[in-house]
């Protein structure tokens, strides 16, 4: 892919609103910053090449490119991208309990993997009240405190720097796919730094169709319901079509057709409904509640789910041809829509990779 | 015995003037080019009461009731300060005065310490105040001594116009007497209500104090026509005569000399330019070929004098004038002997070049691309730089295209790249916050954009405190940011009412700007802007609320302040294994973007450098490095 | 009277530098030093960005007859004393002829565009040479280095003074600058000013 720097980021992504939010152009950098469900700039920067834009998973991701040089083969046509095995599973009898979204899969997984040592600590997503806060934690109290599903987007690969600042060697990420999409670009090292380190030593992704606009959300929340006293969120499984806001004593439904309308205008344009650049991915299991669909893509998930399997903390099961054929359907569609809007917005056209009409070039903030 | 000669800035000439004068009270507020009267007067004369008062208007009513008392007294400004005090001032020209009291009013042809270029003397005719304009250093000490006579004589208050070139120039200036008289301060009030001695102090009658005003400007008229303050140099019948002012005098006078027209050319020098010596100036007109005006700022001389040649034309029939209306003198800027060497070529036909063909060639060639221009930045340890650094990163995380209202002080430069281009409207003292008072109050018409005002300790005194009442009683939504380095540093570090030091240097009850925003009803907080991150978190919280007006001082003593000059707080230096340059990504925001002079970015070594000489230690940009590769260690 | 005769009449010099490296009490201290000798010293200078980084440049006229115009004309500067390098090739592109003559510290204080790495800074060996093409002599030592030797960057302007003096241009000598920084130094200060002064005489007659 071509690389360019934070004007084409803006230019192409940010400005027309496409961003989903992952953090990885925020990561390190001093000139874009996560604030507030946004991604943001401060002061100019003229860099023509930067990792903001070569880490973003929404300019140049060209999936099949990407997993060539990651995977080494070419990307196939599986919606659900390259994996090993997929089947259900929930939490093992041996894992703790937790406020969990479904089966406490995800939980499980990081607390195994933290406990055997195959991770230092796990880079979350945590919450202050329904805002999503991104959070290193490294034990089973942390883990337990980001558990069950956030919905609005959180710039997580914002705190990878800072965690590996703080010294962590071994860093898990759970993450949406727009995230591990990043989370693999940063590990390509695309600008071929001489000081790159890898530390990213598991990434399991979750399935996801759709979050929702931070700001958008609370604009729509605040005038029906005080934002500070709500608790948790949850959307149930089909055929439900609501979004459930819990507070201390009462909760409140909203029609998840109004609900859509608020969600981030980058995520159409996202192909990847299952996270497909992970070790292992994660998602809801249709009418097996309890259960959680999981698809094992590297040896390193194979392996981690084999030992979590015979230590306790993960039990599995077969899944059933009904749900695999709906993942499929569901996949298929997301990916449709993406690349439908992707050529609506020309994003396809070979001219959308290079820079047109940049500004002069900026020195400092405001100045021509 | 000969007498001695010293030299002395121009204003330093008009201090001696007015000690000469006997002056008993002076009172100002900084503003270059005029600070240096009241330093020097509250440095060397502890006998006379000398005040850096609130605001220049202020300072005007404090002279005045020092004339009112029967004490001679001088306002010291510069020329926007004249603005902020001309409704008294206007009071006052039509009351009148009673021991002698003089403005000193510095104008700033080509704003070279400015952000306009006013010309005080319309001030003169718009007010009717006898307008004198020193044209040299002897001249300066001189005519402020005669002002104050002049003055008493006439019952009114006397302008001396000086510019920065005069005020801020040095020349050799022989002193005079120093008049010692003691006088004791007594305000009579009781006599004929008409009597201007000893009767009331006031405008009203209008129509009679109106036509006493008249008749003191036909007075000083009159006296005017034989004042030695206006010159005339060269042949009696000159083919051009250049009638000239202020400090423009050497210029003219230059510019005859280096083309040597001295037998061609006649300079007449007024130093009484309001009202006009007519007579004078029509005797002079009348005997030369053409005339050339010579002023800077407004054709003031220029169209007044067109005036009175046009009643005279009878006299001496039509001449040609040359001048700023007939484009020969620019109409804006300072002038110099060499644009007026360009307009006597112009008139005289004349060849000059100021330097050869061949050197000029060599010169153009040495210097291309050779002479970095020097932008005006903070100083190495600037709270400012701090400051607006905070507030443009907060204003960016924010990102709803918030902006901030500049106003008058160092903090000024927050409009330039050096200030991150922070300030994006810049105005008289105290209107960043009146502005921001008005835009906070448009959310009716959609207006969502944040808006922060900044304004310094001495501003706030001086005209900040006004906006401020304003936009709490109307309910306006706006952060009023107070930078508070602890005096009046762009002028030289006078102190202001929030100090407890007074003008003598003595203790001095300080009026506390947190507890009078909070008496005024803004939410209030204080903050070390040198603390990035304290500052940041607490100036977010004020923008993000979209209600109510917030006051943040953010309080950090200025880096040159004579308490602070000299210590160094922390060494700083550079990790070179964590500097790694181009390669890190951070596309040298400490060097690019901070634009600390003492910090430097090294190419050669791709690495960012520290200047130990200009280096003050504070140690912010350590927290401005992404990768910690600034390193501070407490001193 | 004036015992002393001047090589131009008015003699036109001009100090510069940058703001905050003392060129304005340089200025005030030589014009003093010459007004001990009767002449009329005019010294124009502008400051308000002094403090700032920004270009500072004062005047000095001097002249057995009267007060001048605080602006020299271009092309009409005798002598150059400059604080810093690129500031000294501004003012001969300005004022330079021929003729002039050029005291100069070596020592660059890079802009803030510099700094920044937006504006280049040109070589020594291109200033060196530029100095020489566009005067009739120069002297080129590093003040600044010899003024921190004596303790401080700041008396760079002192040791500008004395080579100056020492340069033998102008009427003054060692006494007339004892003499006009009495009243302005503290005993302590004016030691030092004086050890800046002697090694900035020695610069010139080594």
């Amino acid at each position: 892919m071509t690389l360019f720097g934070p004007e084409e980021l803006s230019q192409q992504i940010l400005d027309p609103g496409l961003c989903t939010l992952c953090g990885a152009c925020a990561n390190i950098c001093p000139y874009i910053k996560a604030h507030n469900n946004k991604i943001v700039t401060i002061f100019s920067c003229d860099r023509t090449e930067g990792r903001c834009y070569a880490h973003c998973p929404k300019v140049g991701a060209l999936l099949d490119k990407m997993s060539q040089f990651y995977k080494a083969q070419s990307f196939t046509e599986n919606p659900i991208g390259e994996y090993i095995k997929i089947i259900k599973a929930r939490k093992g009898v041996r894992a703790p309990e937790g406020d969990f979204q479904n089966s406490g899969v995800v939980s499980s997984l990081i607390i195994f993997a933290m406990e055997k040592g195959l991770i230092d600590a796990a880079l979350l997503t945590g919450k202050d009240g329904i805002n999503p806060v991104p959070t290193v934690v490294n034990n089973r109290d942390g883990v337990l405190e980001c558990a069950g599903s956030k919905y609005i987007a959180s710039p997580v690969l914002s705190m990878m720097g800072q965690a590996s600042d703080s010294g962590i060697e071994k860093l898990g990420i759970v993450g949406t796919p727009c995230q591990i999409t990043a989370l693999s670009q940063i590990r390509q090292n695309p600008l071929g730094l001489e000081e790159f380190k890898n530390n990213t030593a598991l990434s399991i992704g979750l399935f996801c169709t759709w979050a929702l606009d931070g700001e958008k959300f609370m604009k729509y929340l605040a005038p029906k319901k005080d934002i500070e006293s709500i608790k948790s969120m949850d959307i149930p499984p089909p055929p439900a079509e609501k979004l459930i806001v819990k507070c201390e004593d009462s909760f409140m439904e909203f029609p998840l057709n109004e609900i859509r309308k608020l969600k981030l205008a980058g995520c159409g344009i996202c192909p990847d409904m299952t996270s497909e650049l992970s070790d292992i991915s994660v998602g809801a299991l249709e009418g097996f509640n309890g259960w959680n669909t999981l698809i094992i893509r590297s040896e390193k998930g194979e392996q981690l789910v084999s030992e979590a399997m015979d230590q306790g903390f993960l039990e599995i099961g077969t899944l059933p041809d009904k749900c695999f054929k709906n993942l499929i359907i569901g996949a298929v569609n997301k990916r449709e829509q993406a690349v439908k809007k992707c050529m609506e917005l020309g994003m396809l056209d070979d001219d959308f990779k290079k820079a047109a009409n940049l500004k002069d070039k900026q020195t400092i903030t405001g100045v021509s | 015995m000969e007498a001695v000669s010293s030299l002395m800035m121009g204003n330093q000439a008009i201090v001696r003037g007015a000690v000469e004068a006997g002056v008993k009270v002076a009172a100002g507020y900084p503003g270059t080019p005029s600070s240096e009267i009241i330093d020097t007067l509250s440095k060397t004369a502890p006998d006379i009461y000398t005040e850096w008062s609130v605001n220049e208007k202020v300072a005007l009513e404090v002279a005045a009731a020092g004339s009112f008392a029967g004490l001679r007294s001088l306002a010291v400004m510069k020329q926007p300060g004249v603005n902020v005090a001309a409704d008294f001032l206007m009071h006052l020209a039509l009351s009148g005065t009673r021991a002698g009291m003089v403005l000193v009013a510095a104008d700033d042809p080509g704003a070279l310490s400015s952000i306009n270029e006013g010309d005080t003397r319309l001030y003169s005719k718009l007010m009717g105040i006898p307008l004198l304009e020193p044209g040299n250093f002897q001249e300066a000490c001189d005519m402020t001594k005669w002002a104050f006579e002049l003055s008493e004589q006439l019952k009114s208050l006397v302008i001396l116009r000086t510019v920065t070139r005069l005020s801020h120039a040095s020349g050799n200036v022989i002193a005079g007497d120093i008049k010692k008289e003691e006088k004791k301060a007594y305000f009579e009030f009781n006599g004929n209500m008409l009597d201007p001695m000893t009767g009331i102090v006031t405008t009203i009658p209008v129509s009679i104090k109106h036509s006493w005003q008249h008749e003191k400007l036909h007075q000083a008229g009159q006296i005017f026509e034989t004042s030695g303050f206006n010159t005339c140099e060269g042949p009696e019948n000159p083919e051009l005569l250049i009638i000239t002012t202020s400090i423009c005098d050497l210029y003219a006078k230059e510019a005859v000399d280096v083309l040597k027209l001295d037998n061609r050319v006649a300079v007449l020098k007024l130093g009484t330019t309001w009202p006009l010596p007519s007579k004078l100036v029509q005797n002079k007109i009348q005997k030369a070929g053409a005339v050339l005006f010579v002023e800077e700022i407004q054709p003031f001389i220029e169209e007044n004098i067109k005036v009175l040649s046009a009643g005279a034309a009878d006299k001496f029939g039509e001449k040609t004038y040359f001048g700023k209306l007939s484009n020969h003198i620019p109409m804006i800027g300072e002038l110099n002997p060499d644009i007026i060497i360009k307009v006597l070529q112009q008139i005289f036909n004349l060849e000059y070049q100021s330097s050869s063909d061949s050197y000029r060639k060599v010169a153009e060639k040495a210097v291309e691309n050779c002479l970095p221009e020097r932008e005006i930045a903070f100083c190495p340890g600037c709270p400012h730089r701090a400051s607006f650094f905070t507030i443009n990163k907060v204003l960016g995380l924010d990102n709803q295209d918030g902006f901030t209202c500049g106003d008058i002080g160092c903090y000024s430069l927050g409009i330039l790249p050096g200030g991150f281009s922070t300030i994006k409207t810049l105005h008289a003292m105290g209107s960043g916050t009146g502005l921001a008072s008005g835009f906070g109050k448009f959310s009716q018409f959609g207006m969502e954009q944040p808006i922060i005002s900044v304004c310094g300790d001495s501003t706030f005194f001086h005209s900040g405190m006004p906006p401020l009442v304003n936009a709490v009683h109307n309910e306006s939504n706006l952060t009023m940011v107070i930078l508070d380095n602890s005096g009046t540093a762009m002028t030289g570090f006078q102190p202001h009412p929030g100090l407890s030091m007074g003008t003598d240097g003595k203790s001095a009850p300080g009026v506390d700007i947190a507890d009078v925003c909070r008496a005024i009803g803004a939410e209030t907080k204080i903050c070390d802007p040198f603390n990035l991150e304290k500052t940041e978190k607490t100036l977010l919280e004020f923008i993000e609320k979209t209600r109510g007006v917030n006051v943040l001082i953010l309080k950090q003593i200025c880096a040159l302040s004579p308490e602070k000059k000299g210590s160094k707080p922390f060494n700083m230096s550079i990790d070179k294994a964590k500097c790694i340059g181009e390669e890190c990504g951070c596309n040298r925001i400490c060097t690019r973007i901070f634009s600390c002079p003492a910090l430097i970015w090294n190419k050669e070594k791709n690495s960012a450098l520290i200047n130990d000489i200009l280096c003050t230690g504070c140690g912010v940009c350590a927290e401005i490095c992404p990768s910690d590769a600034i390193l501070r260690e407490k001193i | 009277m004036i015992s002393k005769t001047l090589k131009h009449d008015p003699y036109n010099l001009i100090i510069t530098g940058v703001g905050g490296q003392g060129s304005v009490i340089s200025s005030k201290i030589i014009g003093n030093m010459l007004s001990q000798s009767g002449f009329h010293i005019t010294i124009g200078e502008t400051f308000g960005a002094s403090q700032r980084g920004g270009s500072v440049m004062s005047h000095v006229r001097i002249s057995s007859t009267k007060a001048l115009s605080p602006q020299i004309p271009l092309g009409k500067a005798h002598m150059v004393v400059s604080l810093e390098p690129v500031e000294a090739l501004r003012v001969l592109s300005q004022f330079g002829n021929s003729h002039v003559k050029v005291i100069c510290n070596t020592q660059p204080l890079h802009p803030i565009g510099v700094i920044s790495g937006r504006a280049g800074y040109p070589s020594k060996k291109k200033i060196d040479k530029s100095l020489k093409k566009l005067s009739s002599k120069v002297w080129l030592f590093n003040a600044t280095g010899i003024a921190m030797d004596i303790g401080d960057p700041i008396f760079a302007n002192i040791v500008m003074t004395g080579a100056l003096t020492a340069a033998k241009k102008l009427p003054m000598d060692r006494n007339n600058f004892q003499k006009s920084i009495e009243s302005l130094f503290t005993t302590d200060k004016i030691k030092q000013n004086l050890v800046a002064f002697d090694k900035g005489m020695d610069m010139i007659n080594f």
